[in-house]
This record gives C-alpha cells, sequence and structure tokens, in this order.
C-alpha cells in the first residue's frame, strides 16, 4: 500500500475455498504492478505443469501510484499463457485498479480449480465463493447484470471482471472483459479463468487512506490533471482515439489487410477513424481516474430477422487494434459489420486481435486448399463479414476438431493444417496491427509478451527515417532501452497512453508528492531487477529467442520501411540476445 | 515557391481549414518546414506522402508541390 | 453572492470519476472515494448511462430538519454546513435525504455533505458540473 513498508497480498484458493493475507515487506522492492506481479508469479508458477493445469497461478496486482494520480488506471495480470507456452501478462483499465486500490490488496493471487463454476465477490471484510453454475454458459452481459443485482450496494465502486464462452471452452486467446468496455485482451487469461472454473471476480473495497501531506500531495497531481487535460500529448487519445491510425497507417503501407496479404487496403477510408467518429460514435468513456477518456463506443442497429421494421441497438466499443483485426485483416470494409463482428467477439469472450488473425489464416488456408468447407464450415471469405460471424461462435464453441485448433492460436493451427508462412504471429502471439518495420517486428519478438505493447517496437520505426538503412545494433538497443522503461512505468500501471506525460521527472514528483523520496537512479534500478525476473520466467519455461521461426510473409509484403531482410531482422534479433546475456538476470540487485 | 498541404480532422485543433495553400516558403524548404509553417506541432505530424510516396520530414520540397500530412500513430 | 453547484450536463459525463476523487482528497484528504460528498454512477453497468448524488442545495433542507442536535446550519445559497461539534452521529440526515446525498463517514462518525465549494467542477474535464450564483 501507499504509505506504507509492505506489499498486501491476497492469495486465493479456489479448491479449498480459503484464502489468506499476508503482508510483504520484500516485495516492496519491486514497487508494484508488473513488478510485484513478474515476481509473485516466479514465486507460485509451475513450469513442470501445462499452462491449464489447475495448480499455475493467476496474479492480479495495481501499482506503486495506482489511480491517486491522473491516468494511473490499469491492472496487470501475469499468468503462464496457453497460447505461447510462457509468460503471460496482460493490461486493463475500467474500474478495476481502483476498486484493487481500494480493497486494500495491491496484488491477489489466485490457484487451483474450484469443484464446480464459481465467482468470487471480494467485498469489505469479506471473500466469497459464490455458486456461479447458472452463469456458466451465459453471455458476459448477462453475468455482469446478475452479479450487479445480486451485490446492488455497491453500484459506483466496483470492479467486475468476467470470462464468456471462449474462456469456459479454454480457447488458448479467450479473454477477461474487465467493467464491459475494458479488457484483459491478449494471451489467454480468460482460458486460465476456465481451467479454475473461475467464471468472474467482482471486487469492492472501503478502506481509508488518508493523505499524509495535502499540499505536496495536491501539488503535483494538479500540474499531471493540467498536463493531461490541456496539452497536445492527451486530447487525442480523447478525440478521434487509436482509430486515427488507420490513415496514417495505410498510407504507409503498414496497415496489415487480408493476412498481410498487402500493407494498405483500399477501403481504408471507409473504416477510418474519421468515418467511424462521424458515423458511429455514439458517446466516450473513462477508466475510473482517468480525465481523458479514449473509450470510443460506437453504435449500429440491427433489423431483427424476418420482421419488418423490428431493430434492437447495440452498442460496442472500438479501438484502432478492432478495426484492423477484424477488418482490414480480413478485409472487411464496412464499419458496421465491423462493429457487429467487435460485438460477437465481445460476447464470445475472444481477444479481438487474435480472433482477427486466426480468421485471416483460415481464410488463406481454405482458399489455397490446405483445409476444406467441412473443416471452415462456411466459405470463409475475405470482406465478407457473416461467415466470419458464425466462425467466431465456432472458435469459442469449439464446434469441430478444425476450430478447436484454431482455438489453440494459429501458431498451432498451422503447424497441423500447413500453412505457416502465413500463419501471422510471433512467437505463438498473434500479430498486431503495425507492420511498419523491424522495430515493430523484433519488436514483438523480444518482447517479454511478444505484445506491440513491450516496447513499442512502431513507435521506433515511426520516429526512423524514411529510406534509410537501419543500424542493427542502435535498434536492439532502442528495443531494450524501452522495454526496461516499460517495466518501471507498468510497475506504477501508468496507461501506456500518457507515457508522455509520466516522464522520470513527473515520476520522481509523483513519489515525493506521497512522501517517497525516489532518485533517477532508483527507477533504473527497478527497471532491470523486474526485467530481470521476467527474463528468468522465460528461461524457466524454457524460452530462446533464437527458437523463433517467423512467418515468411513478413519478409514479402512491404512494410512502411520497404521489403524487410530477413538477415538483417536475424542480425537484430542476435545483437539483443546477446545483450540480455549480459545482464545481471540472476540477482539485478535484489534483496532477500 | 508553393507548397499545399492538406491535412485532416486530426489536425483541427491547429487548424482551421484542412487544406493550407503556403505561397511564401524558401527555395530550400523541408516537409518540416512547411509542417512548422502550416501551424502543426512538430510532434503531432507523422506519415508525409507526396504524390502517393512517403518521404521523409527533412525531405527537401520543389515549388508546386502537395504534400499529405497524417498524424503520428499513436497508441501504448 | 453565494454559489451552488449545478449537474445540468450529465450527458457529457464520461465517467472519469475526477469529481469524486477530488472531492475526497480536497475536502477529506482522503484517497479514499467513500469519503467524497459527490458521486458518480451507471444505470445498467458501465454500458449505462453516468449520474450524479450530490446535494441538491434545498432552502428549506430534510437533513437539517431531521437532525436532533442542531448540527447541520443553513447554508447562504441553498443546502447545509455541518457543525462537526454539535453532530451526535445519529444519521437521521442520511436517511432523511431523498436523493440519498448525505452519507456517512464511518471513521469520523460524522454525515458527509456538500458544502457546494465547486472543487469538483474545476477538475471536471468535460464541464457537467458547475458552480453557480443563486
Amino acid at each position: 500500500m501507499i504509505y506504507e513498508k509492505t506489499i498486501r497480498v491476497l492469495y486465493v484458493d479456489m479448491k479449498e475455498q480459503q484464502v489468506l493475507i499476508v503482508e510483504r515487506e520484500d516485495l516492496k522492492q519491486y514497487m508494484g504492478g508488473v513488478g510485484v506481479a513478474s515476481k509473485l508469479l516466479e514465486e507460485t508458477m509451475r513450469p513442470e505443469l501445462s499452462p491449464l493445469d489447475p495448480a499455475q497461478p493467476i496474479v492480479f496486482a495495481i501499482g506503486a501510484l495506482s489511480t491517486i494520480y491522473p491516468v494511473i488506471t490499469k491492472a496487470v495480470a501475469m499468468f503462464i499463457s496457453p497460447l505461447t507456452g510462457e509468460l503471460g501478462e496482460t493490461y486493463a483499465g475500467g474500474r478495476l485498479a481502483l476498486s484493487m486500490f481500494s480493497s486494500g490488496f495491491d496484488a491477489i493471487v489466485i490457484v487451483n480449480k474450484a469443484d464446480k463454476p464459481t465467482y468470487l465477490a471480494i467485498s469489505p471484510n469479506d471473500v466469497k465463493f459464490r455458486d456461479a453454475r447458472p452463469l456458466w454458459g451465459s453471455e458476459k452481459d448477462n453475468v455482469g447484470r446478475i452479479i450487479r443485482d445480486e451485490e446492488r450496494q455497491y453500484a459506483g465502486k466496483r470492479s467486475i471482471i468476467r470470462i464468456g464462452r471462449g474462456g469456459e471452452n479454454q480457447v488458448s486467446y479467450a479473454c477477461v472483459s474487465v467493467d464491459r468496455y475494458r479488457h484483459f485482451g491478449r494471451m489467454g487469461l480468460g482460458a486460465v479463468f476456465g481451467s479454475k472454473h473461475l467464471k468472474a471476480i467482482s471486487i469492492v473495497g472501503s478502506r481509508e487512506i488518508p493523505i499524509r501531506d495535502f499540499g505536496s500531495y495536491f501539488k503535483v497531481y494538479r500540474e499531471i490533471y493540467e498536463t493531461c487535460t490541456k496539452s497536445d500529448v492527451m486530447a487525442k487519445y480523447h478525440d478521434t482515439g487509436t482509430p486515427i491510425n488507420v490513415a496514417p497507417l495505410n498510407a504507409a503501407g503498414a496497415l496489415p489487410t487480408r493476412n498481410l496479404q498487402q500493407g494498405s487496403f483500399e477501403h481504408a477510408d471507409k473504416i477510418s477513424g474519421e468515418t467511424f467518429s462521424q458515423e458511429y460514435l455514439v458517446r466516450k468513456v473513462a477508466c475510473s481516474g482517468c480525465p481523458v477518456g479514449c473509450i470510443h463506443i460506437g453504435q449500429f442497429r440491427r433489423e431483427f430477422a424476418a420482421h419488418g421494421h423490428e431493430y434492437e441497438t447495440i452498442s460496442v466499443g472500438y479501438d484502432y487494434e478492432l478495426i484492423f483485426a477484424l477488418g482490414s485483416f480480413l478485409g472487411i470494409g464496412d464499419p458496421k459489420d465491423i462493429l457487429e463482428l467487435i460485438e460477437d467477439v465481445e460476447l464470445a469472450g475472444l481477444d479481438a486481435m487474435s480472433t482477427g488473425v486466426a480468421l485471416g489464416w483460415a481464410t488463406e488456408a481454405l482458399k489455397t486448399g490446405l483445409v476444406s468447407l467441412d473443416d471452415t464450415i462456411v466459405p470463409l471469405t475475405f470482406g465478407s463479414s457473416q461467415e466470419y460471424r458464425a466462425a467466431v461462435g465456432y472458435i469459442a464453441n469449439g464446434v469441430n476438431a478444425f476450430y478447436k485448433n484454431l482455438g489453440l492460436g494459429v501458431k498451432h493451427a498451422s503447424k497441423v493444417y500447413g500453412g505457416e508462412d502465413f500463419a501471422m504471429q510471433v512467437a505463438g502471439n498473434e500479430m498486431a496491427g503495425y507492420h511498419t518495420g523491424y522495430g515493430s517486428l523484433i519488436g514483438a519478438m523480444v518482447g517479454a509478451r511478444h505484445s506491440h505493447l513491450c516496447n513499442g517496437g512502431y513507435s521506433l520505426d515511426q520516429g526512423l527515417p524514411i529510406g534509410k538503412d537501419v543500424n542493427p545494433d542502435d535498434m536492439a538497443e532502442a528495443l531494450l532501452k524501452e522495454e526496461l522503461e516499460r517495466c518501471m512505468l507498468n510497475s506504477l500501471t501508468i496507461c501506456l497512453f500518457s507515457r508522455k506525460v509520466y516522464d522520470r521527472q513527473t515520476i520522481l514528483a509523483a513519489f515525493a508528492g506521497i512522501g517517497q523520496e525516489m532518485t533517477d537512479d532508483d527507477l533504473t534500478a527497478v527497471a532491470r531487477r523486474i526485467y530481470a525476473v521476467k527474463l528468468r520466467i522465460k528461461k524457466r519455461m524454457g524460452f530462446d529467442l533464437q527458437d523463433i521461426r517467423l512467418p515468411k510473409r513478413f519478409f514479402e509484403t512491404p512494410s512502411m520501411h520497404g521489403q524487410l531482410d530477413e538477415a538483417v531482422a536475424h542480425e537484430i534479433l542476435m545483437k539483443y540476445r546477446e545483450k540480455i546475456a549480459a545482464l545481471d538476470t540472476a540477482t539485478a540487485g535484489e534483496t532477500e | 515557391m508553393t507548397i499545399t498541404v492538406e491535412t485532416g480532422s486530426w489536425a483541427a485543433r491547429w487548424l482551421d481549414q484542412r487544406v493550407i495553400l503556403l505561397t511564401d516558403m524558401p527555395a530550400d524548404a523541408t516537409a518540416a518546414d512547411a509542417i512548422l509553417a502550416a501551424g502543426i506541432p512538430q510532434d503531432e505530424a507523422g506519415v508525409i506522402v507526396r504524390n502517393g510516396t512517403l518521404i521523409p520530414k527533412d525531405h527537401r520540397l520543389s515549388h508546386g508541390d502537395v504534400i499529405k500530412i497524417h498524424p503520428i500513430i499513436i497508441g501504448g | 453572492m453565494a454559489k451552488v453547484l449545478k449537474t445540468g450536463d450529465m450527458a457529457k459525463c464520461i465517467g472519469c470519476f475526477s469529481c469524486v476523487l477530488i472531492c475526497a482528497a480536497v475536502n477529506k484528504k482522503s484517497h479514499s472515494l467513500q469519503k467524497s460528498c459527490i458521486k458518480i454512477r451507471t444505470y445498467g453497468g458501465i454500458a449505462g448511462k453516468f449520474v450524479e448524488t450530490v446535494c441538491h442545495a434545498c432552502h428549506d433542507p430534510a437533513c437539517a430538519e431531521a437532525c436532533p442536535a442542531n448540527a447541520l446550519l443553513l447554508r447562504k445559497g441553498g443546502g447545509v454546513l455541518v457543525d462537526a461539534n454539535k453532530c451526535i452521529g445519529c444519521r437521521r440526515c442520511v436517511s432523511a435525504c431523498i436523493v440519498s446525498a448525505v452519507d456517512f463517514d464511518e471513521d469520523l462518525k460524522l454525515p458527509i455533505i456538500c458544502h457546494h465549494c465547486g472543487v469538483c467542477a474545476r477538475y471536471c474535464p468535460h464541464d457537467c458540473l458547475s458552480l453557480e450564483d443563486v
């Protein structure tokens, strides 16, 4: 907890229905967030068992500055990923961080499997293991409503996170939805929930946390609030939001289209951020504690089948990554079709990015005869959304062998059926929507969780001059530097959109505002300490960078920086590997 | 020399019009100079396209060039 | 001139909770949501509409009427001010308010009632709240 010397951990055993609170001083050296979660994962993980073994842990943590300053709104979840078979890490906003903060738990560790479907209800002075049998198999909207009605007195303070059918059926890229519009999207946390019979968690707290020195605190709060609300650095996230990326990425030839057969999409204008804003945007929402409000809600209406003039109105959150994965990547150029697909993926409880990328591969596998219509059931075709809508349900429910395999990730599916050269994944994680160059590609390989968010490689690509050769050592160094910095930032659990607000000076001021004197060197040391833990976890899971095989298509379809060269990519990778081998991962300045 | 700068709704925070005609640019002006002259913060301008081709910010422009400025790619 | 808090533009609310957090911080020197005089919640989860619960600045307030200890003093412009020395912690004000704008501070054993300082309005990024002359 802030102001205190310890990190407060709630351990939950689903099988025994027992909890244990432990106050740990030794975890303070990891600050919070990803630091604490990594350490707890390292302590509780079972490398010898499969990722979905009930004994594997799920770890949640909030950060060292969670929700007391603007835009520090994230919670992190760590686990062994069923998708990649190694370190799993994912972040979500919504109200979860605020609710955890109020509950007084900095971290939650969940192990073992309940005898029957269960939801956890964490409230002031209680943790209940509640019957979730009626919710198992139910669509997530119902789950939220039922839990809200059950625990009505907590309106406005509580967070509810839950899985859908995808998670229940242990699809490797099932997500966990957080407060309707946010997600622990990537790497299959939903499947890990499913493997524990854990349908949902509701959390609310009432812990009183007095401000120690109001003057110091408020001065820093005010400055950060002003930067967040008045400067250009955050305005764009509220304005059009991340869908603004569609146009520049398309212009740059970096918008993955039709399973990355192309880097630009002829219908990009129709699915641009501008179009979504003008035609579909009805509302913007914020995570609790964020004055920016980047969550964009689009709305469309759907006619009930076989009836005239009978409509339902559907609201869904949209972002760039979803427009890429369920739009351009599948050749879909109608925003309404994209919103409808987002809704289906949401209800199925799947990660939108992995789902889109998996379907992109499946479409091409069908076209090239690697699989047949008997496998895909519907004729998956780029640009035709109705078949994809059906397929989303087939994945979530694992209706046949093909969809079961597809539900284990595109790397697995392509190993079974062929087509690995166009199965667009990196180390088992389906690609993100940036074919910008070596930064993005190698960034996903070396990133601890193989996400574009590990090191923002696309951003490095953007900073490189067009038409100049990349220096492999510089690129490897830049990726490592950013990976380390984000270990530190994610131990605070800031929203990474605000990383330009939270420069080092601001972070030190924020700590000083709560009476914690830190130095720049301290932040650097924490970053290294955390990264060392992550590298150790990966090593224990048998991960080695040089084992990654990339699909050829990354090197065939030109990127923003032209066609990428496998030899150059390999050189950057090996440079990175040398650099991390030189880090002191055994201790990294940790104390007992 | 004369340069035409095209933008989009994203630039409405700084510009009243989407198309800006710069009539008084020095002969050695680069794309970055045009961005500055148009009134867009340098950090907010990302992908620059001239005649369907990406150009770097330090690219020297020619009289009559039409450049399309896209915003920087954003995200986490 | 007296001022009171108006909440006329809640349609613009993004549910950021800045008002709640800043009220608790400034008025109660606390990081805890439940100390705030203004509350934000949704009807039907976060997909629903955001609604606020805060003092309506009644001129003839039921909370003060219900107080047996004269601890709630009528405030110029509407609403009340809490006299902590007089309050006996009976919570009659809490149940008297039909808009549920009075909460109870379990740590201090005092009611939590908005005194229309307007700090929430100053930290509302979308001008949903305003402090207006009456």
